[in-house]
């Protein structure tokens, strides 16, 4: 029987394109808020760990935006 | 709302919801004839539905005002989110060129001009909702009402249509979003059009509660 997909497939495109993005982002974050919380890490070791995690969550701020709105 | 309008006036109304069709394309794309929307009864129905601002004429193509047929089908309706949902869904170009495209329309009358005369605009309208609606909840009374009606070629058509459309359409992954989003807040309105009285609908229905 056919079906209509065409709901279907831009919901696809959407979790391809997007949602494995925003699920990085938190990730990424938590990560950091972990690492932080249950290790011993030196004060400069937080503030580079921390310049590294905003690069990152920046990068893929930027490819969530490209991918929704370009 | 009904709409009332004669034979002639009511194809060259679905043939043009989504593009412009001049009365010789008409006549050769319902009955292969190119003068058969010249003749008089027929100018004389597409000029009272001019006059009534159902059709909207651009120098010599003529097209449906499809803005206002919605507007009209959906009169009745008394949630203003659902109605205004509604149109906004049925203004969007990507529904018009994927839907009521006349290619599409025609498979859905079995290329019949007769069947297409004698279908309301609100059966057109809620046939792709129906079908996504049901898809969604009841797969086996989604296929009764597809074979019931004939429909395999038009959901054929509505693909082919919308991979044609969906690049031309939809300028970035958020209007497709926001697209399927207004479709799911339509659907999700408990089934009203499975219970807008449409016959076909009525039938499977009955169908279905024999069986059980």
């Amino acid at each position: 029987m056919t079906k209509l997909k065409i709901k279907e497939n831009i919901e696809e495109e959407e979790t391809k394109k997007v949602k494995y993005l925003i699920l990085g982002i938190v990730v990424i974050f938590a990560a950091w808020i972990l690492i932080n919380i249950f290790l011993p890490v030196t004060l400069s070791g937080k503030v580079i760990s921390g310049i590294v995690m905003l690069l990152l969550v920046l990068y893929l701020g930027f490819e969530w935006y490209r991918a929704y709105y370009l | 709302m009904i709409i009332e309008v004669g034979k002639y006036a009511k194809l060259a109304i679905l043939a043009s919801l989504a593009e412009s069709k001049s009365l010789s394309e008409l006549g050769i794309f319902w009955y292969n004839e190119n003068g058969r929307f010249y003749k008089k009864k027929a100018r004389e129905e597409i000029t009272q539905a001019l006059d009534k601002d159902f059709l909207i004429k651009n120098s010599t193509k003529l097209k449906a005002n499809t803005e206002k047929l919605v507007a009209f089908t959906y009169d009745k309706i008394k949630d203003k989110n659902l109605k205004e949902t509604l149109c906004k869904f049925w203004c969007h170009p990507f529904s018009q060129k994927t839907f009521l495209c006349c290619e599409v329309l025609k498979q859905m009358f079995s290329n019949s001009p007769e069947k297409a005369a004698n279908t309301s605009l609100n059966y057109v309208l809620n046939t792709p909702l129906i079908l996504q609606k049901l898809q969604e909840t009841d797969l086996e009374m989604y296929s009764l009402f597809v074979t019931n009606q004939e429909l395999e070629e038009y959901i054929r058509a509505i693909h082919i249509n919308a991979e044609k459309n969906i690049t031309k359409a939809f300028m970035n992954l958020k209007q497709k979003t926001d697209w399927v989003e207004n479709l799911n807040k339509i659907i999700k309105n408990n089934g009203r059009f499975l219970n807008s009285g449409n016959v076909a609908m009525m039938k499977i229905k009955q169908m279905m509660k024999k069986r059980k």
